[in-house]
Order: C-alpha cells, then structure tokens, then sequence
C-alpha cells in the first residue's frame, strides 16, 4: 500500500502518460468500432443529398478557430466535398475568428474546389466579417451593406454569385461550423427566419443546441468530432473524423477509469488515515 | 406598424421589467435598503487576500481569452461583473499591502483595469503601492499560455478569474492554480460552470456574478435593484408556470401571446 | 469643464444614448432607426479595432520595461515575444491572409502552437477528474459515476457497441434533465445580463469608469459598531 501512496503523490505523471500512450496507441493500432449514424446528422446528409444543384447557395461560416479545427474541421471537409460533388454553390464566410480567412483559404486549398468550380460562378470566399452578433443579424437582413468585397479585393456585386444576393431569402441553408462559441449568434438571429438552419459545433456544447433541435429551430447538426465522423461516413468522404473515432472511445473509457480509480485512491487514503 | 412583429409581447414586458427597475431604484434613492443574501464567494475574498498576505506571495485576477468575449457584445456584462470584482480585489490589496497581479486578455479592457486598479489603491490611500508593470495584457493567441505561465512563475497565493471563458481557460487554469496551491474563487458564464465548480475553492454560480457590485459597495441603490431584479424573476417564474400549464392541457393562448 | 463632467457625465451620456438607440432600433421599425444603429455598431468595431493598437502598445511598453531591466526569468521571453509580435503585424500588413507565404505562417506556427496549447486542457481535465471528481457520500460517487459512464462513455462508439441501451438513456439525459438545468441556468443569467444592461445604460452601474464605491476599513468597523 506504501508503493501506491508513493504512486499517488506523482499522479499527474502517470495520468498524463498513459494517457498519451493510449492515444497513440489508438491511432496506430485501428480497432475498427462501428459508429452509428444518429439523426440529427442524417437530417443534414438528407438535406444536401436532396437538395437540387441549381439551388441557391449554401452560407457557409467558419467560426472555428486553429485549436478547434481537429473537432470541426472532419465535418466541415465532409459537408464541402459533398457540396461538391452534387454541384451545389456556395459563399464561405467567417464571424467567429479572425482565423476565417485561413482557415477558409486551407479549406479551398484541400477539398479541391478549384479543380471542380469557378471562382465567382460556383464558389465565393467573403473571409473574416468582424462584428460578432451584430454583423450575423445584419446579415440576415441586408447582407449587400454588410459585405461589399470578398477576401481577395473582388467587389462582390461583381461577382456573378453574390451579386443578386440581397438578404437571407438568397440562400438555400445557412450552415456555421463553430467552436468559438459564436453558434447562438446564428440561432438568436437566423432561426426565426424560414430558411433551412443546419449547424456543426463542438460536442460539448450540444446539451446547448439539443433544444433548438428538438423544437424545430435547428434542423440538423454534427455534434463535434463523432458528427464528422458520422458524415463522413454518410458521404464516403473518408478522413481524420472516422480515423480518430477509436482514440475517442478509448480515451473516453480511461477517463471513466481514472474517475473510478480517483475515488478508489480516496477511499484507501481515508481507510489509511491520510 | 411602429413596433416590429413578433416583438410586441417583448416589448410590454421590457417596458415592465424597466418599470420595476426604476420604482425600486427610486426606493433605494430614498434611503431604503433590504437585507441581501450573503455570496460566500465574495467573502472569501478577503479571506484569499489575507492568505496572500500570510504566505507572502501575490492574488492572481484574470477575466477571461480575449476572444470569447468582447466588451462591445452579449458578453461584455460578464467583463463588466468582473471589473466589479477587481474593485474589490484591488481596494483589499492596497489595504492589506498583498501584491494584486491582473493578466489582462482583452486589449480594450487594459486601460479601464489600469484605471480601476489605480482609483482602487488611490481610495485605500496606497497609490505608492500601484505597479503598473502588475497589470499585464495577455495578447490574444497566447492568452492561455502567458496565463498558465504567470502562474507557475509567479506561484499567486490566490487565484481568481471571473468573467466569460472559453472551456480550456476553465479547466487548464483553476487546474494549473489548484496544482500550485492557490486558493481559487471563480465564476462564469453557464457552460464553463461545470468545471469551475469542480476546480474551484469558492464559485459564482450565475446571477451571483452580477450581484457583485450591490453586495461589494452595499449602496441601497443597487440593493434595490437587486430587489427588483428579483421581483422580475418571480413574473418570468409565474409566466414559465402558467406556460407550461397551459401548453400541457393543450391551451396555445399564452404560447400565441408571447410570440406576438 | 470639471473633472467630473469629463470623466463621469459625458461616458454615462454616451452610453446612455447608444444603448438606447441599439435597443429602440430592435423594437421599432422606423428607417431612422436601423440607420443609426448600424453606425453605431460599426464604431463599435472600428472602436475594437482601435483597441488593439492600444493593446499593441501596451504589451510593447511593458515587454519593453522588463527587457531594459532585464527582468529575471523572463526578459528574453519578452524579447521573443516582441518579435513574433512584429514579425506576424508586418507579414499580415505586406501579406494578406490569402498569400501562400502567410498560409504557410499560420498552417506551421499558428495551428500548430494552438493545437499544442488546446492539448494541454486535455491533459488537465484528466489529472483534475482523477484529483478532483472526489464526493464524499455514496449517493453522490453512484450518481457521478452513472452519469459519466452513460454519457460521456456512452457517446463514443465504443459505448454504443458495448450495449446499445446506452444510446435512448443517454438521449434522456441529455434532453431531459440536462436541457432543463441549463435552461434554467440560462434564463435566470439572462436576466442578470439584462439587469447589469440596464443600470450600465441608465448610468447606475459605474464599475467600467472605475468607480465602484467600495466602502474602506475603517467604514466597515463603524459599521459593526
């Protein structure tokens, strides 16, 4: 018992690298473990699998920053590509970071869009829009007096996409993919629109959301990284998502291990008198 | 129409919650006060502040990452309670003569801290005691790193972060300041509540946060508009009773009420 | 113009207007209206942007103090600092962030270094569940324990393919008592935000002009005589 009192006083050590070694352990050795598709996910496959190609554009806004990116980013990948590939525009905007312009320039450098679709006609990149909630409520009401030119100096009334594009009655769905936090902005404002409202934010923030899905606000979402997984499943968009699926379970069984262990520790102590 | 559909009912209710307000501020004007609830945590600041002084080592304050709020939006209140509690910190600091260090995130909030700090230790009669080099901006990539820095450098006896956080300032940090042996009083919005309450020695739990400046600087004015705030809670209560009532016999009235 | 004037009545005034106005603007229609509120709300981000020069400043001077006096244990971390600071305001000035070079800044720098850092909360919430998750009664360790195994486990596909139960319990929990609690916490926070609101507005609330009219020592021993 003295060895595992001498244990305890290192814990952290401990905890943190058999963490570490599961996690990449987890990584390198797949087990394979079915995900199950849920049906908030497959509300959003549906829709943009059902969704016409001549379609008004999608709104797309990435409001995640560089840290949340491996949460948001497999499902953001997932839902561009199938964009794509069923021919459906789209304008990529950003409210929640100043990281947006990146982030939407990396994800135009790795899906392939420019292989596929014409800048201006198929596809426009507004990037970051500072403002916060003020600037998503005067988007959905005069989007022209909000954005004048995109991240790359276009004005966007010239821009054959964007250039009709008067308020939210100019899109086919709005979709924020966020981990700042910035999600309730479009909730607050853009639900009590009639327009499609499908979201992606971080697993931990989907006690949050799972209201506004259940009373119809929110039609669809992918809660964090197991929504990735689970679209990218769907779609057959295969990536990082499904790949980090095993490390998830397997961290998420630790924890509960650790919790356990935590609370047997304490008993011990309080039997030794310490 | 003048008033904007879908807004009416908001807007009666506005017009009632504000009316509230001013009748009981107009109460406290008149000298009236009542008897507030005593928030442990705010005093337990006193407490952090004399271990500081024991120990010799410094209170630590922070408000939050500088992107997960700002002044200017929905959270901005939170920075707004928080500076209510710097007051407080800065005021028992200079009496004490406990050295206070304010890692600051949002670069709009600096010179306001700046400010607070330094008319806190003018009115405790201490403003030799005012450092400026103490008071630090965390520049925003690097908030949680300079943060987590400052206080495994600094070794704080107290560490106390009120304010809008995002989920790793809520766990790395009062996990961090637990591990250097601080005593932790904490508070924030809802979602970073469920680790603060665990990481924490004392914790605000929701609108104890905005109490603060009633119960800090004891004014009947804003004791009585704490007063009313509370008598507004109990007609959002009655409403949520009656709404649900009524949404369960299957009567739509009140539902279609309010969403005029 | 007094001291008081300046440095109480005309913020109060300015504050007291603005917010009056963003809140007219979302009850009423008239044109007028909406006009002035979307200035006012492009002042207030060309007032953050403005801020962040002062920020810019601010840590320059401060690194700066600590380089000259050559702050133990930390002044070549200033200079380090002041460095990347530069570095990253002249690529972004002569770079936009659509440039390949800044792509390649932020892909190998930023991402990477923020990834890392978010790492580290990770790491933290495992030593705090094992240090910290600690109840004293039964009743608390099952519940806490039950909770976590049927929603945090139950979550990951691993739970679900352990035994497919977890997954409508989980949804209960989740929906049910979890969406109830953080409904009421929401609610009863709004409130107080719209309370501070309106005190900031109506000039009650003075805590942001560094006023908060904390009484001293010695009124409170008067007080407890």
């Amino acid at each position: 018992m003295s060895s595992l009192l001498e244990g305890v006083k290192k814990d952290r050590f401990y905890v943190s690298w058999i963490l570490v070694i599961i996690m990449f352990l987890s990584y390198l050795v797949p087990l394979g473990i079915p995900v199950t598709i849920r049906d908030p996910t497959r509300e959003v496959y549906q829709f943009l699998n059902t969704l016409p190609a001549d379609s008004k554009p999608l709104l797309l806004s990435l409001d995640f920053t560089a840290g949340g990116s491996p949460e948001i980013r497999p499902s953001m990948m997932a839902v561009v590509k199938h964009a794509i590939s069923r021919g459906l525009k789209f304008v990529v905007i950003g409210i929640g970071t100043d990281e947006s312009t990146a982030l939407m320039q990396s994800l135009f450098d790795d899906s392939g869009v420019e292989d596929t679709y014409e800048y201006g006609v198929d596809y426009v990149g507004i990037g970051y829009i500072p403002g916060g909630e003020i600037t998503v409520a005067a988007l959905a009401q005069d989007f022209s007096s909000v954005v004048e030119t995109d991240a790359y100096g276009n004005k966007v009334s010239d821009l054959a996409l964007t250039k009709d594009i008067k308020d939210w009655k100019d899109f086919s769905a709005v979709i924020p993919f966020d981990s700042a936090g910035v999600h309730m902005f479009w909730v607050r404002n853009w639900t009590p629109y009639d327009i499609p409202y499908y979201g992606s934010f971080t697993a931990g923030s989907e006690p949050r959301y799972v209201a506004f899905y259940n009373s119809g606000d929110i039609d669809g979402y992918m809660a964090g990284l197991r929504g990735g997984a689970e679209y990218e499943i769907l779609t057959g968009f295969l990536s990082t998502g499904v790949k980090s699926m095993d490390m998830q379970s397997l961290t998420h069984l630790y924890a509960f291990v650790v919790l356990v262990a935590g609370n047997v520790v304490l008993y011990v102590f309080k039997k030794e008198g310490k | 129409m003048i008033i904007i559909e879908g807004r009416i009912t908001l807007f009666v209710l506005f017009i009632i919650y504000t009316l509230v307000m001013i009748a009981y501020v107009n109460l406290g004007r008149q000298g009236k006060t009542v008897n507030l609830r005593k928030i442990p945590a705010i005093d337990a600041i006193d407490e952090a502040v004399s271990r500081a002084v024991e120990l010799g080592r410094p209170v630590h304050w922070t408000e939050g990452h500088p992107r997960a709020s700002k002044l200017y939006d929905a959270r901005g209140v939170y920075l707004v309670a928080s500076l209510s509690f710097l007051s407080l910190i800065a005021r028992l600091t200079a009496e004490k003569g406990a050295r206070l260090l304010s890692s600051v995130g949002h670069p709009e909030l600096y010179p306001i801290v700046k400010e607070v700090v330094r008319t806190s230790y003018n009115v405790a009669g201490h403003p030799e005691d005012y450092v400026d080099e103490d008071i630090q901006l965390m520049p925003e990539y690097s908030y949680l790193a300079a943060v987590l820095g400052r206080i495994t450098r600094e070794k704080p006896a107290a560490h106390i972060q009120i304010g809008y956080f995002w989920g790793q300032d809520s766990v790395a940090v009062p996990e961090v300041a637990q591990g250097e042996g601080c005593f932790s009083i904490n508070g924030g919005q809802v979602g970073a509540l469920q680790y603060l309450v665990v990481l924490s020695d004392y914790v605000l739990i929701a609108d104890e946060l905005f109490a603060a400046s009633a119960q800090i600087s004891r004014d009947p004015v804003l004791i009585m508009d704490m007063a009313g705030l509370d008598v507004n809670k109990a007609i959002m209560i009655v409403l949520i009773i009656a709404g649900v009532i009524l949404s369960t016999l299957g009567i739509s009235s009140l539902a279609n009420l309010i969403n005029m | 113009m007094s001291r008081q004037t300046t440095k109480v009545f005309l913020p109060v005034l300015l504050v007291a207007f603005a917010g009056g106005v963003i809140l007219a603007e979302y009850f009423f229609a008239p044109q007028i209206l909406s006009t002035l509120g979307s200035e006012l709300k492009k002042l207030g981000v060309l007032i953050f942007s403005m801020s962040m020069i002062v920020g810019l400043v601010g840590i320059s001077i401060n690194s700066y103090k600590k380089i000259s006096r050559r702050a133990p244990g930390e002044w070549y971390l200033h200079v380090w600092l002041l460095a990347l600071l530069y570095v990253w305001v002249i690529v972004g000035l002569i770079y936009t962030p659509t440039h390949d070079f800044y792509q390649w800044l932020f892909a190998n720098f930023i991402t990477a270094l923020y990834q890392a850092m978010l790492a580290l909360p990770a790491m933290s919430l495992f030593v705090a569940i094992y240090r910290s998750y600690k109840v004293k009664f039964e009743l608390n360790t099952i519940l806490l324990t039950a909770s976590f195994l049927l929603v945090l486990f139950a979550g990951a596909p691993l739970g679900e393919a352990i035994w497919t139960g977890f997954t409508p319990i989980r949804s209960w929990i989740i929906n049910v008592p979890t969406a109830s609690a953080e409904r009421g916490l929401i609610i009863t926070m709004a409130l107080g935000v719209i309370g501070l609101s309106l005190r900031t507005i109506f000039g009650i609330e003075r805590t942001w002009l560094g006023i908060l009219r904390v009484p001293t020592a010695t009124e409170e021993e008067g007080e407890g005589e």
